[in-house]
């Protein structure tokens, strides 16, 4: 897990120059450069409610004004409400702070879903405002028309069908004729509505999240309040590929598409916790991992430099079998290790890297990893006529990483 | 960070056919497990000390590579339906850590998840999976949970979106935890 | 009333390329309508509104009736870091302040999210008030524009906004918020900028500070066993975590009479009867008494002028709203206090309309003044509208596709240099000069 391994202690550097941990990132294949959350567009997958998981499509739910018709949360507390029977009608009661709906003037419904919604009652009057607004906005729309008409040339391709310039004169006339606007009356001023000893009850009135909650329910009784819908998103690289889409579903954990960049790139992670005092020389172990399903050909070199750790270590070439790699249990590959490399199983190699501090705390230590691309990497092209790359030239990627040793 | 080795003494923990690494030993109490025979657990599953199983009440079923840390409890809950009141099992799917001194009421909690120490899960509460319940939370009883939410808070509410190779890192994470956990009169050479 | 909209002083953003129609003929079907697919846009999606307020968010899509969400302003990161409302909305460059930007981009990527649409099909009106700092729009713009990619933002002005749900061109219109309130009049339909006027001890930052002295002075504690005994420094920590003065303030005080404030504040007079019930709070283990003066006492603050002066240095309310009708054309102030708009989340109190009538009244007859023998007020009843009227209003007008089209900073003008204008921007120097675009001045 992201927290039980502290991945967020490891950060690569993505292609737009920004700093993730490598459970955030993802790997375009036709790119051929990681990608972050920030530098890839999100696309809204399906919408669902959180609590039945039940889906809709977009326009069903912009009928239902995004929210679950079946589910529905308490007023006063926020949690999910429960279903009860009595007399073969249903009412809701919520566990946690144990309001009902017996308590509002709604009666116990027939069927427990669509429960009735809080109505705002002045919908009408707003709607018949926006009606005017929209008649003042063509009037407007029609005299700005109407001063472009004047710009254009008078005798613009209609020389067959208007030979004395009749109908285009009666459409610019035509246009200047202003509609009738329907007419609003104003939501007079009135009175302010007097002190009453009403106030000085201690009744409690609704807390700020109760009215964020529910804002159209006032002084009345709070209605339960519908689960609003939430979205699950996909991942797309700014090249228009997919890169991450869930299989169909609200509850599936399964994907259809998954680049993420675990799967092409090793995960480095801090081996122990370092012991690092200023001054002496000190050593940091890490642990280099091929998750993917092929071997990894890379050379680590470690950066000192501003605002890094100062490394000694030279660089490290490995050659990371994966896990499943049956090929060294024949001992036929014999590898020359580095004397950095301390330890070596499967598809895990530790390395220590030897490090020194001048001040009190310890600067991130940088990384630079070159990843040599093999076809797994590329995409291969469909079809013949594209350019292809020279398969026995190396391609390698570049990605600098940085480790977080210290906890500021 | 790699995972430490943990060590534990070899004749406090059963070890069983399948893999599953039960503790007997207890320090509360003679006997925190009850009820054996409702208790199903898959495999390769890792039961620490102090952990209170009460198979007496409702089937408890627990997946492959599962972790349950010290001090927590898995208890089935009731659930009050029109005729007559039903204990609910508790299901449990595979790579699922739990960390110190939970309190399990929940009714299914999917594979994948990381549940924080001492958070509580309430009655017939559902966590769907690849969750992550954050620690001290208190789940309120029959809340549902899509996959991929962060889970904290009392009330738990949904605080944040997990990574979508949430899967793979617990894979990873469960089978390396249950690698390291040896007896510690083993003698092994390990470094990481 | 002309037949322009009421969107004097709207800055006239740079606009769209226009629907190049060659004649509206019906013999012709030849009409190259605008560039880009934005009236395939318009015709299905209607844009989203936003209102950042300094304590609630309001969100939703034009044409709605309420808001479709309204939350703190607020964010917690991925690892756990909180940003507050301040440091979101702050002008700062993202260079001086990486964090917050990211924050502040997060934030917005999450409303978004709220909202279950994608910031690519979305046009994007932002509430704001007449005193934003330019670097906080451009700040937006860019963050809305560049980094989500929406095809256009349009920036309107709240006070205006406030007006249009109750379809009238004359309001003053009083914006209480949680930092400060600004008081506009709006005058057929032109908001009269030269007479803004401004408090910051008028909000509900300066209610909760007020709230947190009258407690400390008479608030109380009650043991288990009903022992009551004054606050201690761990209970104020527990009143701090659990935001206990927010929920005093909003759900238990009220906004009293005159006579009976005057009562109050008078040493040695009689209090006056009936006395305001006391409330009792249970929080985390903590049982907290409220005593009626702080209940009845905590709103003194909005209209008390030596109270505002001693805690926070600026004009009460009475005294705001008296100073602007002083700067008013003669002909506008009977008119302004006719037409008082009250608007923001900090003007939930019951009984607050009736006060400010009752001290506005009584300023005015100590100054032998006339203008405010009829004080009357818009108020939509029982919705909790205060909340979000100005969101409502940009609702209204956000739902009018061409307005919006033609009134909002595109994408591509913005990536070319473009800049949302500001409203000093337009400022014609002749009165009585109608642009087409309804543009006046005063």
């Amino acid at each position: 897990m992201a927290t039980l391994l502290q991945s967020r202690l490891v950060k690569y550097k993505c292609s737009c120059d920004e700093w993730s941990a490598l459970s955030d990132l993802f790997y375009c294949k036709h790119c051929r450069a990681l990608k972050c959350r920030g530098c890839s567009s999100n696309e809204i997958d399906m919408l669902f409610c959180p609590s039945c998981l039940e889906n809709s499509s977009v326009t069903e739910a912009r009928l239902k004004k995004y929210r679950c018709m079946s589910c529905n949360e308490c007023p006063k507390c926020g949690r999910l409400l429960a279903v009860r029977t009595a007399n073969e009608k249903f009412y809701l009661v919520c566990i946690g702070c144990r309001w009902t709906t017996r308590e509002t003037d709604t009666p116990d419904q027939q069927a427990s879903s669509q429960w009735p919604m809080q109505e705002n009652p002045y919908e009408e009057e707003i709607q018949n405002v926006i009606e005017k607004m929209r008649g003042l906005a063509n009037i407007e729309k029609a005299q700005r028309d109407q001063r472009d008409l004047k710009k254009r040339p008078m005798n613009s391709g209609y020389r067959l069908t208007d030979k004395f310039g009749l109908q285009q004169m009666y459409e610019r006339r035509r246009k200047t004729f202003e509609k009738a606007t329907v007419d609003v009356p104003v939501h007079e001023p009135v009175d302010p509505t007097p002190f009453s000893l009403d106030f000085l009850s201690a009744k409690p009135r609704p807390t700020l999240d109760q009215i964020m909650r529910q804002p159209l329910a006032g002084d009345q009784p709070p209605k339960p309040v519908h689960v609003a819908l939430k979205s699950r998103k996909s991942i797309r690289c700014s090249c228009q590929h997919t890169l991450v889409k869930l299989e169909y579903g609200p509850s599936t954990i399964k994907y259809k598409l998954n680049m993420f960049a675990r799967n092409f790139i090793p995960e480095v992670r801090l081996s122990r916790t370092p012991n690092l005092k200023a001054g002496n020389e000190n050593w940091v172990m890490i642990s280099l991992t091929n998750h993917t399903s092929c071997k990894l050909d890379l050379t680590l070199t470690p950066e000192s430099g501003e605002g890094l750790m100062n490394c000694s270590t030279g660089e490290i070439a490995l050659n990371l079998p994966f896990a499943e790699d049956s090929s060294d249990l024949l001992g036929t590959e014999k590898r020359s290790d580095n004397e950095a490399v301390v330890f070596r199983q499967r598809h895990r190699v530790g390395i220590r890297l030897d490090v020194s501090q001048v001040a009190e705390d310890a600067p991130p230590l940088g990384l630079m990893m070159n990843l040599r691309l093999d076809d797994s990497f590329i995409q291969t092209p469909l079809t013949k006529n594209e350019e292809t790359k020279p398969s026995d030239e190396p391609q390698w990627l570049a990605i600098p990483v940085r480790l977080t040793l210290q906890d500021s | 960070m790699d995972l430490p080795v943990v060590t534990y003494e070899k004749e406090e923990y059963v070890e069983t056919a399948s893999g599953n690494k039960i503790c007997k030993k207890n320090t509360i109490a003679s006997n925190t497990i009850f009820g054996t025979q409702n208790i199903i657990i898959s495999g390769k599953t890792i039961i620490q000390k102090d952990v209170i199983l009460r198979g007496d009440l409702a089937v408890i079923r627990i997946g492959r590579y599962c972790i349950v840390q010290r001090g927590t409890i898995i208890r089935p809950s009731l659930k009050q339906f029109v005729r007559k009141p039903t204990m609910f099992p508790v299901t449990i799917g595979d790579s699922v850590f739990v960390e110190e001194e939970c309190v399990i009421n929940a009714a299914y909690i999917g594979s994948f998840v990381h549940v924080g120490a001492r958070s509580v899960l309430g009655r017939a509460c559902t966590i769907k999976e690849c969750c992550r319940v954050l620690p001290d939370s208190v789940v309120s009883a029959d809340a549902v949970f899509p996959p991929f939410s962060t889970i904290g808070g009392n009330p738990a509410r949904i605080v944040g979106q997990e990574p979508e190779c949430t899967e793979n890192l617990m894979v990873e994470a469960t089978t390396m935890y249950y690698d390291n956990f040896v007896p510690s009169n083993l003698p092994k050479a390990s470094f990481a | 009333m002309s037949s322009n909209l009421p969107s004097s002083r709207e800055p006239k953003e740079s606009r769209d390329p226009k629907p190049s129609r060659r004649s509206t003929s019906n013999l012709s079907n030849f009409s190259v309508t605008s560039t880009a697919g934005f009236s395939s846009i318009d015709n299905i999606k209607s844009p989203v509104v936003i209102e950042l307020g300094a304590r609630t968010t309001k969100i939703g899509l034009a044409g709605d009736s309420s808001p479709r969400s309204i939350f703190r302003t607020e964010f917690v990161d991925e690892n756990s870091v909180k940003f507050t409302s301040v440091q979101l909305l702050s002008p700062r460059s993202s260079r001086l302040d990486p964090n917050g930007y990211n924050a502040l981009v997060k934030f917005i990527k999450n409303i978004f999210d709220v909202l279950g649409t994608m910031p690519k099909d979305r046009r994007v009106i932002v509430l704001e008030n007449v005193l934003t700092e330019t670097s906080f729009r451009v700040k937006l713009s860019q963050i809305i524009l560049e980094v989500l990619q929406c095809p256009s933002i349009w920036f309107v002005t709240s006070h205006l906004c406030a007006t249009f749900p109750f379809n009238t061109a004359n309001a003053l219109v009083v914006d209480i918020g949680s930092a400060e309130t600004i008081i506009l009049p709006v005058s057929e339909g032109v908001t009269l900028l030269s007479c803004v006027h401004v408090s910051s001890s008028v909000s509900s930052l300066y209610l909760e500070v007020r709230c947190d002295q009258l407690m400390r002075a008479h608030g109380q504690r009650e043991s288990p066993e009903g022992v009551r005994s004054a606050l201690r420094d761990e209970d104020w920590r527990i009143i701090r975590e659990s935001n206990v003065l927010e929920t005093i303030v909003v759900s238990h005080c009220f906004c009293t009479t005159r006579e009976r404030a005057l009562a109050h504040k008078k040493p040695g007079a009689k209090k006056p009867e009936p006395e305001a019930e006391e409330v009792v709070l249970k929080f985390d283990g903590l049982t907290l008494i409220v005593p009626p003066y702080v209940r009845e006492m905590t709103c003194e603050i909005l209209f008390d002028q030596e109270l505002t002066m001693e805690m926070g240095d600026d004009c009460a309310l009475p005294n705001l709203l008296h100073d602007l009708s002083r700067k008013l054309p003669i002909d506008l102030k009977r008119q302004m206090f006719s037409n008082i708009l009250v608007t923001g989340g900090s003007a939930m109190f019951p009984g607050f309309n009736s006060r400010l009538k009752e001290e506005l009244q009584a300023m005015a007859d100590q100054q032998k003044l006339k203008t405010a023998d009829d004080v009357k007020f818009y108020q939509f009843d029982d919705i909790n509208s205060q909340l979000y009227l100005s969101w409502l209003g940009a609702s209204m007008i956000g739902s009018l596709q061409d307005v919006v089209q033609n009134r909002s900073l595109t994408r591509e003008s913005f990536l070319n240099g473009g800049r949302p204008q500001d409203w000093l921007d337009n400022f014609s120097t002749r009165p009585y000069q109608a642009e087409l675009f309804g543009e006046k001045s005063r």
